[in-house]
This record gives C-alpha cells, structure tokens and sequence, in this order.
C-alpha cells in the first residue's frame, strides 16, 4: 500500500492507539543513535493535513496547465 | 500556510505555529498545488516548471544519542513513548508527543529486553549482566530489581501490570510482583536439558502472558511451552527453537517462531498444533492480529508474510532487500506494517496478496 523511506535500518514499527500513525524506530550513525518518526497513513488524513496549511485550490487555467489528463475536482473541499 | 509564493520557492507550512516544514525551489514563482492520489505529495506548478514534493513531511518526532549501538527497543501499549536501550549501558524512555527524554538509567549492562507496562506507567529492562528492573517510565525512578545468573534474554507484564516475567540464559524463568520484586513463581529448564542428554543450556529467550494473564507462554532453545501462572504447571509443549512468542486476544493461541526458520501457531492448552509456514532464514518476529484470524511474521530471508493461523493459509508476502525486524497490526486489523534493516517500513493490506 505504501513504502516509507528512513535514513537507517528499522529496528521497531507500531501503530499509534487510534490508529492513524506509522511510528517507525530507526537505528544510524553506526547504529549508536535512535530516531522515531511518525507518518500520517491514510490518503485521506493526509489530504486533510495538507489542505488545512494550504491557501487556496487551482483555478480551472491552472488545473488546465497542471493536471491536463485529469477532471477538475475540488481538491481541498474547506478552501476557494 | 502558503502554498504558493511569489519568492520562487514553494513551502508547506506547519498548521500550529507556522512553522516551515518542507521547501522546494523554482525558478519562477508558484501558482498551483495539486495532490497525488495516495496524498502523500503534492504537485506545485510555476508558470514553467511542476515540481512534486511530499504534501506533509514527516515528523521527526525525536532522537536519542547513545554511546553504542542500539540493542532493544519497545513501543509503549498507546504509542506514546518508546524505550531503548543500548551497549552504553543505559536505557531510556522517549516522549513521542512531547519529544523528550523522560527517564534515563544507568544500568550495570547492555541492554537485551525491554517492556512496557499495560498502563504505560513502567518498563521493565534487562540485561547482559543477568539483572531485570523495573522502573517509572517518568523519572526512571527504579521499583524492582531481580538478579539471574546469566543474560536475561525477556521481559513481560502481566496484563494487570501487577507481576513482571523475565527469562534467562540460566535457564530459568521468574515471575516477581512488579513493585517491590517479590517472587511468586520460578520455573526451572534444566530438567528438558538433563532428559536429553544435551550438553548445551536451554536458554529461555522469550517470555509472554496470555491476555488474561492465567498463563505464561515461554519461548527457549528447545521448546515453546506454556504454564499456568499460578503454581506452574506446564499445559503445553511444543518442540521448536523459540526466540519470539505470542498469545492471540482470547488467550486460546500461541504463535512461535525462531532460528529454525519457521513460524507456528498451536493451541494453548494441549499443544496441538494448527499451523505452521517455512520461511528460507531466521524469524524474527510474529504478531497475531487483534481478531486472533491471521499471524504476520517477518524473517531475515527478507520477506513479511501473513497467514492465516488455523490451516496456515498464506494470504500475502512482501519482499524487502534485507531482514525484517518488526510488525505490527493496526488496532482495526486493516492494515499491517513491516520494518525492515534495508531502511524501509512497508504498510499493507493483510490479504492483499503480494509476490
């Protein structure tokens, strides 16, 4: 469904309780330090996160120019 | 909040605080944004050129510098702190959330176990030395401590988080009251290793609760068997090298996997076995899913695989370039994730095929 990429080998992977995130552990620099990171997993959460930082959606010229094999849709439903 | 400028860069911003967390330049400024359709990136357009970049970056939630490598990690029940421990000596407890360390010890050796408690409130940590504590996961204030004759190669809470199971390279299993440390069971291996005839030990390598906490499944060199916690006596027992063991939610099965190169599945009591798939190296890891129907496992042949746990019906295979460590059910069971030392972390449908 998805593949995240990491800056070093993954030593532990879990769901958080509701669900919604990936917390992946990884080990690098020589295996000395830990890092978790924390991804967003369904299109639609992720959608959601990027809509509400953005401003506006494509104009019909945009869409046109951006995405010409596509029908035009609203792409962020809470923005002009 | 922009996602279009006019300073020839296209920049996502953090919602909370505004904080920038992902930048992309181009040569004129942005006057378009459109999504992918898994929404993981986001194509920005400027009068000449499109550029595609991730729509939200990741949070790098934080990081923990040891003095040596890294040998256990454990995520706590909800996710929200993770410990780990390392050949430095210490272990220590991440807040995912808040990004910070909140408890560090100083321990007498490196660390080769790690649990969390149901609760969340405690870990209990073993070690080369032959020691298990148990301490605060805020404060690391230490609450228990239990001394072995060798390696302690597991830990576990019971599910009410009263008793905590370690198990040793000395061959034998303790099940102490978690504050405080009384003991209130010890199971002894060297009888296996005297019947035999064998001249090496039977190391116990994997201790695990049943979810209601009535019996104690235990993974070693030679066999997989399960005990009554309350006065020990054996219920089952399966002949297999058992480095990972776990229980499914009804308690009525158990999963065992190791350095033979094969995962099985057997009823608790009795023994019976109902499943069994071959992989082509070690397993490291296997997870039933929160419904106790399917049983992910992971292996250093590269591959994750799920199937089901009556019958051993395969219904999907990843492939990875190197071992597979860790895996995990979403609590929906929908979805399963498998992480990987070749730097990737896959997240895929349990029946969805797959090579």
């Amino acid at each position: 469904m998805t593949r995240l990429r990491f800056q070093g080998p993954v030593f532990a992977v879990a769901f958080s309780a509701d669900g919604r995130y990936v917390e992946t552990a990884y080990i690098s620099a020589e295996n000395r330090d830990l890092s978790v990171a924390r991804d967003l997993l369904r299109p639609q959460d992720l959608i959601d996160e990027a809509c509400s930082r953005l401003t506006s959606n494509l104009t019909a010229e945009e869409w046109k120019r951006y995405m010409p094999s596509d029908k035009r849709r609203q792409t962020c439903p809470n923005l002009p | 909040m922009a996602a279009g400028s006019q300073d020839k860069t296209a920049r996502v911003f953090d919602a909370v605080g505004g904080r920038e967390v992902s930048r992309l330049g181009f040569p004129e400024g942005i006057s378009a944004i459109a999504f992918s359709a898994d929404g993981r990136t986001v194509s920005a357009g400027s009068l000449s050129t499109v550029g595609v970049f991730e729509a939200v970056k990741r949070k790098e939630v934080s990081q923990l510098e040891f003095q040596d490598v890294v040998t256990a990690v454990a995520f706590s029940p909800d996710s929200r702190y993770i410990a780990a421990g390392s050949s430095d000596r210490t272990a220590r407890v991440l807040d995912t959330m808040g990004h910070r360390e909140v408890s560090r010890l100083k321990l007498e050796g490196s660390v080769s176990a790690l649990a969390f408690s149901p609760d969340g409130h405690y870990v209990a940590a073993g070690t080369s030395d032959g020691t298990a504590r148990v301490f605060e996961v805020v404060g690391g204030n230490e609450v228990s401590r239990l001394k072995f004759r060798d390696r302690v190669n597991a830990v576990d809470f019971a599910p009410n988080g009263r008793y905590v199971a370690a198990g040793s390279s000395d061959d034998t299993v303790r099940v102490c009251e978690a504050i405080g440390g009384k003991e209130v069971l010890r199971l002894e291996f060297h009888d296996v290793v005297k019947r035999l005839s064998l001249e090496s030990q039977d190391a116990v390598n994997d201790v695990a609760f049943s979810p209601d906490g009535r019996y104690l499944a235990v993974g070693s060199e030679l066999t997989v068997r399960v005990f009554e916690t309350a006065g020990g006596r054996e219920v089952s027992r399966v002949k297999a090298w058992a480095d990972e063991v776990a229980f499914t939610l009804d308690g009525r099965y158990v999963a065992a996997a190791g350095v033979d190169d094969m995962a099985l599945v057997f009823e608790a009591l009795g023994g019976k076995e109902v499943s069994r798939l071959k992989f082509q190296d070690s397993v490291n890891v296997v997870v039933f899913s929160p419904d106790g129907h399917y049983v992910a496992a992971g292996s250093d042949d590269g591959t994750a695989r799920v199937f089901e746990a009556k019958g051993g019906r395969k219904l999907s295979r990843l492939g990875f370039q190197h071992p597979v460590y860790s895996m995990a059910f979403s609590p929906d069971g929908r979805y399963v994730v498998a992480g990987s030392s070749d730097r990737t972390a896959s997240v895929f449908e349990p029946a969805g095929g797959g090579k």
